[in-house]
Order: structure tokens, then C-alpha cells, then sequence
């Protein structure tokens, strides 16, 4: 009985400590030259701070991305071993081919464009149609989606940035959206969920934005997410994809980096469990385990 | 005519390096999107980035009302060519928009406390508090004094600041401004310096004409092919004070304490810019150029060999490594001796940079990439110091984008802002804007910070 217990107790511990990754540890001079998109950075900083045992401060002061084109250039060019990173633009990944430099990228979490509304607004859920047809200006009062006899006050972005882009390839797609007044077209994200959020505005206001600064960085009282085709955006339905609005986060280092290396080593180590770990604890959607 | 536009053009660059240190209220600046935005100088924000595509700080240098053209980009003019361009607004420093935008905004002229504008084919200007002062069908217009000189339909006329004109009898095809005279050459061939309200003052003798002014001096040729003629120095009423006689003359006005640097066959006489005495000579070889880096230091450049480093009086002070250059031009200087920043091409991309005294000795240990020297007051200096990494690429060190980090150093390398900061701009010796970690803001040369926003405005791309 004895014996029997402890080759289950071995066996335990054998599965166990195969599959416990262990973290890797570098100094700050031996890290890998990280580099990646802007929305990436908080997962950067953390995994800079477990691995090299360095302050978030120090983290934030050594760490910088050149968003996310320019960050595969850097990588194809030899200037960054590990990037963190949106999918880029096609011409960088032709870029990387030109040059011979084979690239391998993999899924680590997901983000998503998300859509905003006062608390009191009682619209809960648009369909994907109707979401276009706000943008598109053809529908104008909240009573043809559901909600009160009340126009429709759309908020958009400033054209170069990322939701913008993000709003005008995964939600209008060929429709063109409406043009918007300056007044509609707060420079700033947390500006944008101000403005949704304003008692001024009462239930009038849509906006949108990236759910990772939603959810995470500028959560505000007085701002709901709407569900898409009856699909809230949370963790769970980000990272099933269930929600329709969804955008993946890779992992990206050269094919040819050497296995012992720091970037292959950080790279194989956020598809562990632990990896995953960090990148929940740092605020981002966890992924299934392939 | 390439000696005196080359001339200029080194004067320009100069003027814009060291300029008067007016203590400004705000400052423009921008973060990783480009777009502009408005700071005051104790951290207040008066214009916040987004409001505006482009804002200019009208007030470039010198005293006078603190004003900037604020354009939207929403609102444009084409031209005869339909090429568009923004038409712009004028703004005070507390965030007032003083006017609608429907103006090009040029100028800012300290004597009348006005901007000089265009708009729907007319120019006039505007006064600080964005009164339209006058307007009319004006080819060119400029401030001088308290009033204006324009050209119109081919005539100069002066104009008062309430735009009454008065013609002065000149017909001319354009005239330039410098301080209280004007320059114009009549079609009568006739090249006259005029005051203020356009009378002349002094006229050259034909076929004479001025190359540039600077300070209180004009450079003059003439008598035969403008590429060789020799140039010489006139005063503001006309009067010759160097002899036409020299190859090529220098007034770096925006270096205090410069001397006149007049070249001839076998080197530079020097001359001090006040009182016009020969303070002393410098040899130089055919072909050789001469620079001023500020600091009572000059440097020749002969063809065949590294830079001689003299003061102002001529003394030689030493020679400079092959490939090396001297900075002591800073942003705000006293103009006196300084410790200075040498610049060390090594080939193939690669640079090394370290602080030298006035009799080119090397200060401290520390070595850069890049010096930018800030300011030089009482013999205390401020050094923005680069470093950044690079990758080897088809031959040459290619710079890694995103490493770059910049620290603020005194005159005896102790650095007063650690090597932490992605980007850094001075904007007075103890005002910088910065970007570091994640946060772009102003802060003074002790590290505090007067004003402070994220980097990121959305965590996108």
C-alpha cells in the first residue's frame, strides 16, 4: 500500500514538475531586445519586471516600442530579438521575406474594439448592421435600435489612430462612415469615454474604443459596454472569439534564434502556463492552452 | 552672389542656435503623434494636442507680445497652382483664438506689436489683440520700426500703424529690412538705404549693390561680376567701414561677442563688431573655410589638415583631432569662454562626443554619441548627451530605433538628469520637455515637472 502511494506520489510529482514551466531569469544587460506595439507595453513592462527582478519604474524607463510595422522592421533588420505585437502591415512581413528572415509568430492574447454608451442609455445590444448604420450616419435616433426617442450622438477617433484604423477594417469594412465634427472627435481615448460618460450627454452618446483601455486602464462609472449581436466583450468571449470585434497579440522572434537564447527562451515562455499567467496578471485576455 | 547667400545662410544658422534669451510664457511642443500643443512655462496647458494640426509660436525670439498662427486644417486656400494650404488663426498665450482662420500668418514685429497677415488677396496686419489694423492690395509688406515699408503696384510706400501710406517716390521691385533701414534697389539701378519711413539715408554709387545686413552693418559688392567682386562693410547711414576689398566677410550675429571675420588672399582679418578695431589676424590656406562655434573661439579648416582652433584675437589655441568638430554655439550664451562639446566622426556611421575646455582639454571620462549644447551663462553650461545603440548593417552601424536616451549634463560632465529620458528638448536652460517611461512633460534641470500627461492616448497600434 505504501509502495503503491508513493510511486502514485512520484508519478504526481513527475507529471507536476513537467508541466511547471520555470520563469527565466536574466539581469537587465543579458535581456533581449523587446520591442512591439503600443498596446503591448504593460505586458512588456511586466514580463521585463519577473523576469530581471527590476521595479516597474525601471521597467517603463529601459523598455520602449516603436509600434507595431516598425517594430518587425527592427526585428527583420536585427535592431529587436522579441517583439510583442499586433499583425502588421503586410508590407513588413514582405519586408521580413525580402531580407530572408523567417519569422515565427504566435497567438499570446487578444484584444477587441468595443463600443460605449452612457449607463443610462437603455440600449444594451447592437447588431453588427446596426452598429455600421450608426457609423454610417443612416440611423440617427436610438428608438430605431431599441432604445428612447433620442438622436444619436456618434463619437469618433482622430483618423491615424488605432481604433480609428481598427474601426474603419473590422466593423465598416466598404461602408463609409460619416464624417464627424471636430466636437465629435475627441483627440484622446479617455477623452472619448468622458465625453460618453457625461452627464451632459444624459443617454444620448456611443462611442468606442479598445477593451483592454476600457476594461482596464480607464474604467469609468457612468460608461456601459454594449454587447455585438448579443455577445458582451469579456475575457471569455475575447479570447473564444465568440465576440466579433477581436484582434490577436503575438509573440514574434526570428526562426533562427538559438535555442539557449534570451528571446527564444522568453518566447516559448509565454505559451506556458505561467507565461499565461503573467499575461492575465498584467490585465490581458488569457488564450485556451492549444 | 553663393558667397553672400552662403553667408546667409551660415548667419541664419547661427541666428537660430543662439538666440536672445526672452523668457517665454509657453512653449510649443508635441509627443509621439505629432500633433502640437501649447505649454506654459509653470506647467498650465493652453492648448491641448488634438485642437490644433499646426501651431507656430509667432514670438520666434526677441521681445514682444507672445502670439501663434493655430490652423484646424479644416479651413484651406489654393492658390493659382490649386495647391492648398491651411489658413490659420491668431492665438494669445492663455488660450485665447483672437480671430476666425482665415488668414496665412507671417510675421511678428516687435516695433508696431503686430502680425503681418494675407488673406483674400490682400495683406495688412493685425494687432495683438487680433484687430485688423489695415489691409490693401500689397505685393509685399513688412514691419520696420513702428510702422511698415510695402510694395505696391511697383512703388515702395510706408504705412503708419493706423495704414495710412505715404509713397516715397521709389519704384522698385522689392526691398528687405534689417532693424531700422530697409534696402532697395530702384529700376533706376539705383541701390538706396532707407529709414523707417522710407527716405533715404544713403545711396551706392552704381553698379554697388548689398549682399546682407546683420547687426549694424551692411555687406556691399558690386563693380563688376557679383560672384568675384570683392565685398566690403557700410554702417547703417551708408558710411564704408571696411573697404571693398575683401573676399568674403562674416557678422555672426547671433553669437555675442563675435568678431568680424573679413576674408582675403592668405587669411582672415578680424575686427571687433562694436568698435571696429583690428583685433587681430588669422592665416588660412586657398580653399579654406572658417567657422565660429561661439565661446571666443573660432576654427579654420584649411584643405589639407584638421581644424586650427584660435580665439577672437587671432591667438592660436590649438588643433583639432582629424574629423573633429567644436560646438560652443549654445542655445542662451553669455558669449563667454566655454567648456564646449566636440563632435569625434569616427567613419561608417559611427560618432564619439565629449566635453573639451576652452584650450581643448578634455573634461570628465564620459563619452556620447551626441552633445547639444543648451545654454552658457556665468560660467555654468547645460549639455543635452545622447546615447543609443546600434546594429551592424551592409557596412555601416545602423541606428536601433527606440534606444535612444538623453541626459542633461553641467560644464563638468556631473550629470543633473540621468540617462533616462527618450526624448529631450530644451526650451530655456531650466525648462525641457521630456519624454520618459510612459509620460511626455515639462520639467526644469533639477528633474521637477510642471506639467505631465501619459504618453500613450490609446493603448492602439
Amino acid at each position: 500500500m505504501i509502495k503503491r502511494c508513493c510511486a502514485i506520489f512520484v508519478s504526481a510529482m513527475l507529471l507536476f514538475g513537467c508541466a511547471l514551466a520555470e520563469v527565466p531569469h536574466h539581469s537587465p544587460e543579458d535581456y533581449p531586445r523587446v520591442d512591439g506595439s503600443t498596446a503591448t507595453l504593460p505586458l512588456s513592462y511586466a514580463l521585463m519586471q519577473q523576469v530581471c527582478g527590476v521595479s516597474g519604474e525601471e521597467a517603463k524607463i529601459a523598455i520602449t516600442h516603436t509600434k507595431t510595422t516598425q517594430s518587425f522592421y527592427a526585428l527583420a533588420d536585427g535592431a529587436a530579438d522579441l517583439l510583442l505585437v499586433y499583425a502588421p502591415e503586410a508590407s513588413a512581413l514582405e519586408y521580413a521575406k525580402d531580407q530572408g528572415v523567417e519569422l515565427l509568430m504566435q497567438p499570446i492574447t487578444r484584444d477587441a474594439l468595443v463600443f460605449l454608451v452612457n449607463a443610462d442609455n437603455p440600449v444594451t445590444s447592437l447588431s453588427q448592421e446596426e452598429a455600421v448604420g450608426i457609423y454610417a450616419g443612416e440611423i440617427t435616433n436610438w428608438s430605431e435600435v431599441g432604445g428612447e426617442d433620442r438622436p444619436i450622438v456618434a463619437y469618433q477617433r482622430v483618423e491615424d489612430s488605432g481604433s480609428q484604423v481598427m474601426m474603419r477594417a473590422q466593423v465598416m469594412k466598404d461602408v463609409e462612415m460619416m464624417d464627424a465634427p471636430t466636437e465629435l472627435r475627441p483627440s484622446e481615448m479617455g477623452e472619448l469615454i468622458d465625453c460618453v460618460a457625461s452627464y451632459k450627454n444624459t443617454a444620448n452618446a456611443i462611442g468606442y474604443s479598445v477593451y483592454y483601455y476600457a476594461h482596464n486602464m480607464y474604467a469609468q462609472d457612468g460608461v456601459r459596454l454594449l454587447a455585438i449581436d448579443g455577445v458582451s466583450p469579456s475575457n471569455e468571449t475575447i479570447a473564444s472569439g465568440e465576440y466579433p470585434y477581436c484582434q490577436d497579440v503575438y509573440a514574434v522572434i526570428r526562426a533562427d534564434e538559438p535555442e539557449d537564447s534570451p528571446a527564444r527562451i522568453l518566447f516559448n515562455y509565454l505559451q506556458t502556463e505561467e507565461g499565461r499567467d503573467l499575461i492575465e496578471a498584467a490585465g490581458y485576455v488569457r488564450l485556451a492552452e492549444e | 552672389m553663393r558667397k553672400v547667400t552662403a553667408a546667409c545662410l551660415l548667419l541664419l544658422a547661427l541666428c537660430l542656435g543662439a538666440r536672445a534669451e526672452a523668457e517665454k510664457e509657453a512653449y510649443v511642443v508635441s509627443t509621439d503623434d505629432g500633433m502640437p500643443m501649447v505649454v506654459g512655462r509653470d506647467g498650465a496647458l493652453i492648448y491641448p494636442g488634438g485642437q490644433f494640426t499646426s501651431i507656430y509660436d509667432l514670438l520666434y525670439a526677441g521681445e514682444g507680445t507672445q502670439l501663434f498662427a493655430v490652423s484646424d486644417g479644416k479651413h484651406t486656400v489654393a492658390d493659382e497652382y490649386g495647391y492648398e494650404s491651411a489658413l490659420e488663426a491668431l492665438a494669445d498665450a492663455n488660450g485665447n483664438i483672437l480671430t476666425d482662420m482665415r488668414y496665412s500668418l507671417w510675421t511678428y514685429c516687435t516695433g508696431s506689436d503686430s502680425v503681418i497677415f494675407a488673406r483674400d488677396g490682400l495683406m495688412g496686419a493685425l494687432d495683438a489683440q487680433g484687430n485688423e489694423l489695415f489691409s490693401g492690395p500689397y505685393e509685399q509688406l513688412t514691419g520696420i520700426g513702428g510702422g511698415f515699408l510695402a510694395m505696391k503696384g511697383g512703388e515702395l510706400v510706408a504705412i503708419d500703424r493706423a495704414g495710412t501710406e505715404a509713397d516715397t517716390g521709389i519704384a522698385c521691385e522689392g526691398f528687405f529690412v534689417s532693424g531700422n533701414r530697409a534696402c532697395a534697389t530702384g529700376v533706376d539701378g539705383v541701390t538706396r538705404i532707407l529709414d523707417e519711413r522710407g527716405a533715404t539715408v544713403a545711396q551706392l554709387a552704381e553698379g554697388q549693390n548689398i549682399g546682407y545686413s546683420t547687426g549694424p552693418y551692411f555687406v556691399v559688392y558690386g563693380q563688376g561680376d557679383a560672384f568675384l567682386s570683392p565685398v566690403g562693410l557700410l554702417d547703417r547711414d551708408g558710411r564704408e567701414v571696411l573697404p571693398m576689398v575683401y573676399s568674403s566677410i562674416s557678422l555672426y550675429e547671433g553669437i555675442p561677442g563675435a568678431p568680424i571675420v573679413a576674408e582675403a588672399a592668405g587669411g582672415a582679418a578680424l575686427f571687433d563688431a562694436v568698435t571696429l578695431e583690428n583685433t587681430g589676424f588669422i592665416p588660412m590656406q586657398e580653399n579654406a573655410w572658417i567657422s565660429s562655434p561661439g565661446g571666443n573661439r573660432l576654427v579654420v579648416f584649411n584643405p589639407d589638415g584638421a581644424g586650427q582652433v584660435y580665439d577672437y584675437q587671432g591667438n592660436f589655441i590649438g588643433t583639432l583631432a582629424e574629423g573633429a568638430s567644436l560646438y560652443g554655439n549654445a542655445m542662451f550664451s553669455d558669449g563667454k569662454e566655454a567648456v564646449f562639446g566636440l563632435y569625434q566622426y569616427n567613419g561608417g556611421g559611427e560618432s564619439t562626443c565629449y566635453l573639451v575646455d576652452a584650450q581643448l582639454n578634455r573634461v570628465g571620462e564620459e563619452a556620447y554619441r551626441q552633445i547639444s549644447f543648451v545654454s552658457w551663462q556665468a560660467g555654468q553650461g547645460r549639455y543635452i548627451v545622447t546615447n543609443y545603440d546600434t546594429v551592424p548593417m551592409d557596412g555601416y552601424e545602423a541606428y536601433v530605433p527606440g534606444s535612444m536616451r538623453n541626459a542633461l549634463i553641467d560644464e563638468a560632465g556631473n550629470a543633473l538628469l540621468p540617462m533616462e529620458y527618450e526624448s529631450m528638448t530644451a526650451l530655456a536652460p531650466d525648462r525641457y520637455w521630456v519624454k520618459r517611461a510612459d509620460e511626455w512633460g515639462l520639467i526644469d534641470d533639477a528633474g521637477h515637472w510642471y506639467y505631465r500627461q501619459s504618453a500613450y492616448t490609446e493603448l492602439m497600434d
